[in-house]
Parts: structure tokens; sequence; C-alpha cells
């Protein structure tokens, strides 16, 4: 109980610092006519019948914007406590993993609320109707955090480590984006590929979002469970990463000092 | 009284390339106790803040051991961290977009304390060092006194046993310094164990019980302000003379006094280790024909011991 108190601070403090940055109304702002514009487009393209599909493709690409965004998001926050040397601080608290997981879900969150007002702003251009059980999504969007979330802190547990952050993570995210799903689609990947693939959460909330008819059935369950367990075991991954990352400082003095 | 942390054979090497290492610290070996206030001293790159960092458990040692409590540091980590407030030089503990509440809450909520026991105890400290009136001020608008004052505040909030200090008055303007010496000083009471690393040694006379001398990773001395200006430094006589000039120098001179100034009066100084008027009278009695106008007793400082002992000079 107390853990989750912890983490619900951490939460609060860094997504009222998100807020507080005006990023939020900014992003929000320039992103939406971009996206709105490349919405037209794409409908164009695939000029399609249904509006189904149509939001499928927005879905596919809220997706990717969301997951790429808050990789970086939460790398770039771990690597600006690193720089600042307040990373001291914290792992002085012996409350690290409390932080990464409230840091983490707030700037998830926080990618989600930019998303939102970029949605919110399409729909109103383009009459834009999503079809699907209201459970349903909520349910997804709560999943989306925690998948998106336990990607995030993974993908930025590994830069954590290295010396070159930038490039690190740009390699990492790229990995990850090709493999999740999120860029080609699962189907078209050779067999291991797609094994691998599935074995991160998030290409499964993809594929969740992706179903035909959007309600709880059995195979969404399925899914549901499959993707929760993996989610906590790359929480763990990346907490151990971390862990790891602090016990190379001890020997080396150099997570503050990269 | 009580040792609360004992330093063992310390040394603590670093790699800097293929076969290359740097001895940051040396076989050191200190005690500290309970409830005083202990100086590190030594220029940049003694490793006052290696040693800090292994105190404090986010550095491992090389060779040796630190007992808090007589808890080894390696093996009761989290123990010891509950047990220890840490400011570092130069480091951001706050986030400029959170108010010093907000930000008092975030540590606090990190050292696991329940909000009913926060609440008061941020009011208190922030009443305590004066940021009362800016408590839900942003940060970012601050000066660095005022975080200074807010990170000792952070410091504070787990209720530590030891406080580590590392270099508190770096940067800072002469009157915010002295405001951090002030609460420094206010601080006694609540019975802490200080660890202050300077090399403003003017601090560390006023601040501190007992200090010690690193450099290039060795101890080199340790023991409080006096004993050290006891064992290097003697104290410097000057008197001011009046009279006959010529028979005055030579006199002088010969029973060892150095001519400093010479222009309308004389002045000679010496140095004594156990400086007794008897001298001046002697003095008096040799040479009837002058007069001693003034005499002034300067007191070795401990810059004066730091000077002697690394052959460098202090802030």
């Amino acid at each position: 109980m107390k853990r989750i108190s912890i983490v619900a601070s951490v939460f609060k403090m860094y997504l009222l610092q998100m807020i507080r940055s005006r990023g939020f109304f900014v992003r929000g702002l320039v992103f939406a006519p971009i996206w709105a514009i490349s919405y037209y487009y794409s409908m164009k393209v695939f000029s399609p019948e249904s509006s189904v599909i149509t939001s499928k493709i927005l879905l596919g690409l809220i997706l990717w914007i969301w997951l790429y965004d808050s990789v970086w998001d939460v790398s770039n926050c771990l690597s600006s406590e690193k720089k600042l040397e307040r990373i001291d601080h914290i792992f002085l608290t012996e409350r690290k993993t409390s932080w990464v997981l409230g840091m983490s879900f707030a700037l998830t969150l926080f990618q989600l609320l930019n998303l939102a007002v970029v949605w919110i702003v399409i729909s109103f251009l383009f009459g834009m109707v999503l079809s699907a059980n209201p459970l349903v999504i909520v349910l997804l969007l709560i999943l989306g955090i925690i998948t998106t979330s336990s990607l995030s802190m993974f993908a930025a547990s590994l830069s954590f480590r290295m010396r070159s952050h930038v490039n690190s993570l740009s390699i990492i995210l790229d990995i990850l984006m090709l493999v999740c799903g999120v860029v080609y689609p699962v189907v078209l990947f050779n067999p291991a590929l797609r094994y691998l693939s599935y074995t991160l959460p998030v290409t499964i909330m993809i594929e969740m979002a992706g179903m035909d008819n959007m309600s709880i059935t059995s195979g969404f369950l399925i899914r549901l469970a499959i993707c929760i367990i993996e989610s906590l075991v790359l929480f763990g991954l990346a907490l151990k990463s971390i862990d790891h990352a602090e016990r190379k400082a001890m020997e080396n003095d150099s997570l503050s000092r990269h | 009284m009580a040792d609360i942390i004992t330093i063992e054979h310390l040394s603590r090497d670093y790699v800097v390339g293929p076969g290359k290492k740097v001895h940051a610290l040396k076989d050191v070996s200190i005690s500290i106790r309970r409830g005083e206030y202990f100086g590190l001293l030594g220029p940049n790159g003694a490793g006052k803040t290696t040693l800090i960092r292994i105190i404090t458990s986010l550095l491992a040692p090389t060779e040796g051991d630190v007992f808090l409590n007589g808890s080894r540091s390696s093996e009761y980590r989290q123990q010891i961290r509950k047990s220890i407030g840490v400011v570092f030089t130069g480091k951001r503990s706050h986030y400029g977009l959170l108010t010093a509440n907000e930000n008092l809450f975030f540590w606090a909520s990190l050292y696991g304390l329940e909000k009913r026991v926060a609440r008061p105890r941020i009011d208190s400290l922030l009443k305590e060092f004066g940021l009362s009136e800016v408590g839900d001020q942003r940060t970012e608008t601050f000066s660095t006194g005022m975080l200074q004052r807010l990170n000792l505040a952070r410091a504070l909030l787990n209720e530590p046993e030891i406080l580590i200090l590392d270099e508190p008055t770096n940067g800072l303007d002469p009157e915010a310094a002295r405001n951090i010496k002030a609460i420094l000083a206010s601080l006694r009471k609540r019975n802490l164990t200080v660890i202050y690393t300077t090399h403003n040694l003017g601090d560390a006379d006023d601040l501190c019980d007992r200090v010690c001398i690193i450099d290039h990773g060795e101890l080199i001395a340790i023991g409080t302000p006096s004993e050290l200006k006891r064992r290097v430094g003697k104290e410097i006589v000057e008197l001011t003379l009046e009279g006959n000039a010529d028979q005055t120098k030579e006199t002088m001179r010969a029973d060892g006094w150095e001519l400093t100034i010479g222009d309308h009066c004389e002045r000679f100084r010496k140095e004594f280790v156990d400086f007794s008027y008897d001298e001046l009278r002697e003095i008096e009695r040799r040479m009837p024909s002058i007069s001693i106008t003034n005499v002034e007793r300067i007191h070795p400082t401990l810059e004066d011991v730091y000077i002697k002992i690394t052959g460098k000079r202090g802030s």
C-alpha cells in the first residue's frame, strides 16, 4: 500500500511538471493540424470505403506516435536526472522502483493526453467516429499505458546503461518499433520474427486494438492476460537493468558522470 | 562520545585507461564521533568527494571498509541510507517547475513519509530555514542561496542521524554563505553528526569540532582546529618600538627579532611557542632608551596549518 502511494505521488509530481511545461498545449496545437493533413491524405491514398479502416489507419498512427514519444520522454527523463545528478539523491532514498514506475506512468499518460488533443481536433475536422464498445476503449487505454510504459522503461533502462544515450536510444527504438508491429503489420514477418514480436506486450495490444469486432470476447481476454504478464516481465527486466546500472556505477562511479 | 562512523584502511582506485589507475584514496582511516561537526579539508581533487560517496554507499571502495553505527555499509546499504541526509555540491535536487512545498513533498514521499507526518515536518523545515513565505513559489524563481536552504531542508526530511554536506557554501555570495553557516550552527540542537567538506578554511574553523586534511588521497592531519594550529603554527608577536634606532635594531636582531617595517617607528616580529610578557620586560630593562608602544599577538589560523601541510592556499 505504501509503495502504491509513493508511485502515485511520483506520478502526480511528474505529470504536474509536464503540464506546467506548457509543452502539452503547444505540442497539441502544432501536431493537430499536421495530423489532420496527413490523415486527410492517407484517406485519399487508401480510398477507404468503410470508416472502420480509416479508424484503424489513424489508430496505428496514434499508437506509433504514442510509443515513440513515450519511450523518448521516459528515456530523456532518466537521462536528465542522470545529467543533473539528481539520480544520486533518488537512489539514496532506496525507492528507485517506485520512482521509475511513477515517472514512466506519468510520462506515458502525458503522451496520451497529447494525443487526445490531436484526436479531438481530427474528429472535429473530419467527423471521425471510432465505433467500439466504450469498456473496450477504456481497457485498451489502461493496457496501452501499462504496455507502453513497460516498453518505455525497458528501452530507457537499456540506454541508461550506455555511454552515448541518444545514439543507443535511437537504435533501440528503431529495432523495437520494427519488431512490435507498429510500423509493419506482424503478419508480414517471417515466423521467427513473429514469435519475437509477440514477446512484446505492445504487439498484442496493437493487435487487440485492430481486431475487427472490438468487443470483449474470449480471444480478447486471453490476449489481455498475456499482455499483462508480458508487461510485468518487461517491468521486471527494466528494474533489473537499472539495478545493474547502479551496481556498475558503485564500482565505476559512472552513473551520474556520463 | 561513541564513534558513529568508522573508516578503516579505505582505498579507492579509478581506472582511467588501459592499465592506468588513479589512486583517489590511499589507506584512509578516520573515526567520527556521534554528534560532532567533522570537517574534511583538502584541495580540489584531494579525494574528499570520493570519500563522501563511499560513506553514503554510492561508491564501492577498492579496499577497506566503512562502518556506520557498527554496521558495514556495503552489507546494510538500505538501513545506512535511511540514516543519512546528503547535500552534494552543484547537484540539483529540486524540480524548477514545482513549488518548494511540492518539491519537499515529492522527496518526503520517496522517503516513505506519510502525508500526516510529512506535512508538519515540511512546514517546520520551511519555517526554520526562512522559506515559509516562498513555500508556494516555483523553485525556478529561487536564488542560489534559497535553493541551498531548500537542499538542506530536503536532506533533513527523513530526520537523519548523519548530515553530509559537500561544500555547501560553494558558489554562494557572502551573505548567502553566512546564512547557511548560521543555519548549520543552529542545527547543533538536533544532535546531528555533520560531515562537512570544504576548502573554505574559515568556515571549517568556525563550525567544526574536528577536521582532517586530505591531499592526493592521503590523510595527512586530523584533530581539533586548535590542536592542528598548535601542531604547526607558532604564535607571532609583533612589537612597535620608539627610541634609539641603530642600537635597537642590533640588539633586537641578536635576540632573534626580525625587523619588518622601518619608518618613523621600528616594528619587529618573532615566533614563539610559549610567549610570556616577561620577554617584553626584559627588552625594556636591557634598552631603557626605547619604549614599546604596541604589542600585537598573531595566532595561527587553519589557513596557516593548511598551507604548511599541503603547500597550497585555501579559499
